[in-house]
């Protein structure tokens, strides 16, 4: 049993911020979307980012990850 | 052209310090865009830039995030989409406001792609395969159960990894610590259960469907 509660991002939370910023969220509908079919792509260069990963801090109030 | 960040309920045009963002005013909502001559490019610098400035300002003010990528070409056509969505986004942030979202990893089991030696016959790893997941439904029912008093929502996500499922909690900020502890106890004998979050409400910016 992990639980994350750094300011640091580790891999599985990294995954999970890059999945819900490109999977999550409001999606608004027409031409006026930028799709990101490439997920794959993305979850590509993911692997890519992973080894700093631990460098990627998020700013907050007591509500980091 | 404006890239989209986040709604927000409030009149929060004080909240953008340290980002590139502005607050946009339309109706009773306020849109954080930040203007630009391009769209994002497809990388992790990009998406990770917004990520950041998006979790900071949600710091500050409750938001619905809205998804990486979204574009409008000016304030006209955001004040359009506002005037489309508002009744939708002012219900859902309603519904977010104090609340963050957890996410909790559930290791699927043992998935054997070849039979074991006492597996007589594909009947016999048909039953085990079915057995296995029988017990990971269970394990997601408990989960659910035992989350139930702490979360406003609960939502499965998609696998993005093998052999294992994700489950998304919506929760009140004064009752993460206390799921998370209960998360952590009922994962002490099961290896690979794994929570991160606090995140802004990614996954609860829709009514579930029915």
């Amino acid at each position: 049993m992990t639980l994350e509660r750094s300011p640091a991002l580790d891999e599985t939370s990294l995954v999970d911020l890059v999945d819900r910023l490109i999977d999550g969220g409001v999606v608004v509908g027409g031409d006026i979307v930028l799709s990101l079919a490439g997920v794959d792509l993305v979850y590509l260069g993911l692997r890519l980012v992973l080894a700093p990963a631990h460098k990627v801090s998020l700013p907050g109030s007591g509500r980091q990850p | 052209m404006m890239l989209l960040y986040a709604v927000a309920a409030t009149d929060s045009t004080g909240e953008t310090v340290d980002t590139p963002l502005q607050a946009h005013r339309s109706r009773g909502l306020t849109v954080f865009v930040e203007p630009r001559t391009q769209p994002p490019e497809r990388s992790m610098h990009e998406l990770l830039g917004f990520g950041r400035a998006l979790h900071q300002l949600w710091s500050y003010v409750p938001v619905l995030p809205i998804r990486f990528g979204t574009v409008v070409s000016d304030s006209d056509e955001l004040d359009q989409l506002v005037a489309e969505r508002e009744s939708e986004w002012t219900d859902r942030i309603a519904a977010v406001t104090g609340c963050s979202e957890c996410i909790v990893h559930l290791p699927l089991p043992e998935g054997v792609p070849e039979r074991v030696r006492d597996e007589q016959t594909g009947t016999d790893y048909l039953r085990r395969r079915a057995a296995e997941l029988k017990q990971h439904d269970a394990e997601t029912a408990e989960l659910k159960a035992l989350l139930a008093p702490y979360a406003s929502e609960i939502t499965k996500l998609s696998s993005i990894r093998p052999q294992e499922a994700r489950l998304s909690v919506l929760l009140p900020d004064e009752h993460v610590e206390a799921a998370r502890t209960a998360i952590r106890d009922w994962g002490e004998n099961r290896p690979g259960v794994t929570v991160t979050g606090p995140w802004p409400p990614f996954s609860f910016c829709q009514e579930e469907s029915p």
